[in-house]
């Protein structure tokens, strides 16, 4: 397998008046084409601007920085300079966490869907209604005419996200980025839309990168995860590994923090002690050192570098498993 | 058919419209009704009455016109009666002008307030939407501040400020246009910027604000994600979000011109409807009045309605309501 996407000691700071927030630090990841990819980590962890930055969809006020940016042999960050438009829904889709707040409540489902076909397939109007009804036919909304008349507000909850997938991936794009696609959705229809990610991996080769902070989501169906911390990746691996081996204290905290995903006994859930740090307050050391119990005084002192091997890699000074 | 059975097989879509309008022009008849009380029994609760300026009538004469005109039934008679016309499309004599009635006065002045106001109104949107959603699209950039400086200019100044400023500029300085009169539609040009630059600042403002809001929403950075040119989401995506603000603005600000129009009138010598008002207050010439009173307000009224059409002509959520 290849990587679809090669991110190498990207950077990404936020210009806040005076100062600036480092919000993603020195990330390496490669998104292997035809696989789903887990990206986890708290609230604040740099998830969102990560993939953003893939598209060139941060605010004004982000300074982005790359040693490489690579998609299937493009360079990202020129293109996106160029012509953002020949990336974003052409080549990687995206869709976010509320379907409800990304579907515009003035426009027909039908126009929604239809827009995105004629920009970037350059065909006919009514060769892309016809594509916005395969569209809808592949996301498995029932009805596809009748919900193209439709306005968004007449949809049910999950309706809308599959129509929100069904429109970032009517052009066809190798990538789906799904910025917390099931969060605003009770668990039932979250297991629909994981099912439905699946199936498309499965059947079109799409590759998707599934950003969340459920890791019992995650669990379900990614191959690899990346574990974000702070704005580092502290630990990636396969899902078997990350789930039945975790290296890294953070991502073996995040694990016993999972709820239940269905049918097994529930656990005792523990929370992790203490708050995610504020990205302005990293500076030295490892971030996730005063929340951590295998932490020593060389913890705080320096930034662990990664330890890779087998597949697998880690950041941690003293990983699980490596006996002193 | 029996009309129920109609109604059932209508669109959704139709069936709120037909609602709409029959809801709308009850609202509208009990509205004008208010106000054709209230400004009857108002009018002539104000001392002094049509025919005692200071040349009185001898008593002789002067009882003959109060015959003619009713002015000693009993009040509550006279607005029955006023009423009984109305409905009829009779606006009543003009006491002050023997041989007219309202409706020619209001015939001969109407088409030229109508024409300033609508000019005024074309100019406040065409000028001011456009420029409020340009600066919003580009924040801080060049039209961003010109465009602020219109809107404080714009706001600070009256029109009675405004208009023999422009007077003085625009025709005794560099002889653009006419000072006055209305003979060729390029003397519409200075009133109806006189008369429609406040609501047009109004309108940037609104339209900035607004843009500004919606563009920060998930629904514009989701059309981002999709690839749509900058063009297709500003206008497709955002103006029908951004533009509510402004639209419930045009209810006022056709209310603004109207009253502007009074002040805009007299200075550009224009006579229209205004003219009218003033006189025939100073007059009490209570048909008159009321007649222009009447008239100003079924057109609030049906602007507020055209208003409360086009939001739920843009907006499908209200339509479902
Ligand atoms: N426009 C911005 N200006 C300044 N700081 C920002 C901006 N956008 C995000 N941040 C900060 O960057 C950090 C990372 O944000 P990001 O949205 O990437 O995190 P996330 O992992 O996606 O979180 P969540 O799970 O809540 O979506 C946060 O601390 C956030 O406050
Ligand atoms: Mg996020």
């Amino acid at each position: 397998m290849s990587a679809i996407l090669t991110i190498e000691h990207l950077n990404i700071e936020y210009e806040t008046g005076a100062s600036s927030v480092k919000v993603v630090r020195d990330v390496s990841l490669q998104i292997e084409e035809g696989s789903i990819t887990g990206v986890v980590g708290e609230s604040g962890s740099g998830k969102s601007s990560l993939f953003r930055a893939a598209i060139g969809l941060l605010p004004p006020s982000a300074r982005v920085e790359a040693k490489q940016l690579q998609f299937n042999g493009v360079d990202l960050i020129q293109q996106l300079r160029r012509n953002p438009r020949a990336i974003r829904g052409r080549r990687i889709g995206m869709v976010f966490q509320d379907a409800t707040a990304s579907l515009n409540p003035y426009l027909r489902i039908g126009t929604q869907l239809a827009e995105s076909a004629a920009e970037h397939l350059n065909i006919s109007k009514t060769a892309a209604r016809e594509r916005a009804l395969d569209a809808l036919a592949e996301v498995a909304v029932p009805d596809p005419p009748g919900v193209l008349r439709r306005f968004p507000h007449e949809l049910s909850g999950g309706q809308r996200q599959r129509v929100a997938i069904a429109i970032a991936l009517i052009a066809n794009p190798e990538l789906l980025v799904a910025d917390e696609p099931t969060t605003a959705l009770d668990p039932i229809l979250q297991l629909q839309i994981i099912q439905l990610l699946k199936s498309l991996r499965a059947r079109r080769g799409l590759s998707i990168v599934l950003i969340s902070h459920d890791l019992g989501l995650v669990a379900a169906c990614a191959d690899r995860v990346a574990v974000l911390y702070a704005g580092r990746v502290v630990e990636e691996a396969d899902a078997r590994a990350i789930f039945t081996n975790p290296r890294h204290p953070y991502t073996r905290a995040l694990l016993t923090s999972i709820a239940p995903l269905r049918g097994e006994r529930p656990r005792r859930l523990c929370a992790i002690d203490g708050h995610p740090p504020s990205p302005a307050s990293v500076d030295a050391g490892c971030a996730f050192a005063p929340r951590c119990s295998n932490a020593t005084d060389e913890c705080s002192l320096q930034i662990p570098v990664v330890e890779s091997s087998g597949g697998r890699r880690h950041a941690c000074l003293h990983p699980i498993g490596d006996r002193p | 058919m029996d009309p129920a059975r109609i109604i059932g097989k209508m669109t959704p879509a139709a069936r709120f419209w037909i609602r709409f309008a029959a809801r709308r022009a009850a609202r509208a008849l009990i509205v004008i009704f208010i106000v054709a009380a209230a400004s009857f029994f108002l009018l002539r609760a104000a001392p002094g009455g049509p025919f005692s300026g200071d040349r009185a009538l001898p008593p002789s004469i002067l009882r003959i016109v109060e015959e003619r005109y009713r002015l000693n039934d009993p009040i509550y008679l006279q607005f029955f009666h006023y009423l009984q016309n109305l409905l009829r499309g009779d606006l009543g004599p003009s006491f002050r002008n023997a041989d007219f009635t309202v409706q020619d006065l209001i015939a001969i002045g109407l088409p030229k307030t109508a024409a300033i106001g609508a000019c005024a109104l074309l100019f406040a949107i065409g000028i001011g939407l456009p420029l409020g959603v340009a600066a919003a699209a580009r924040r801080s950039g060049a039209i961003d501040r010109i465009a602020g400086g219109i809107a404080v200019a714009g706001l600070a100044v009256p029109n009675f400020v405004l208009g023999p400023f422009l007077v003085m500029f625009f025709s005794l300085i560099l002889h653009w246009f006419e000072p006055g009169g209305l003979e060729a539609p390029a003397d519409l040009v200075l009133p109806a910027v006189a008369l429609g630059m406040g609501p047009l600042a109004v309108i940037l403002r609104l339209a900035r604000a607004g843009m500004l809001d919606v563009l920060s929403l998930d629904y514009i950075q989701f059309a981002r994600a999709k690839g749509l040119r900058e063009r297709t989401i500003l206008f497709r995506h955002a103006l029908p979000g951004a533009i509510s603000p402004v639209l419930t603005y045009l209810g006022p600000a056709c209310a603004a011109i109207l009253a502007g129009s009074l002040v805009v009138e007299s200075i550009f010598s224009i006579p229209g409807i205004g003219g009218y008002v003033v006189r025939g207050a100073a007059n009490r010439d209570y048909p008159l009045v009321m007649g222009v009173v009447l008239l100003g307000t079924a057109f609030l009224v049906i602007m507020n309605t055209i208003v409360d059409a086009l939001y739920a002509a843009i907006d499908p959520r209200i339509r479902r309501s």
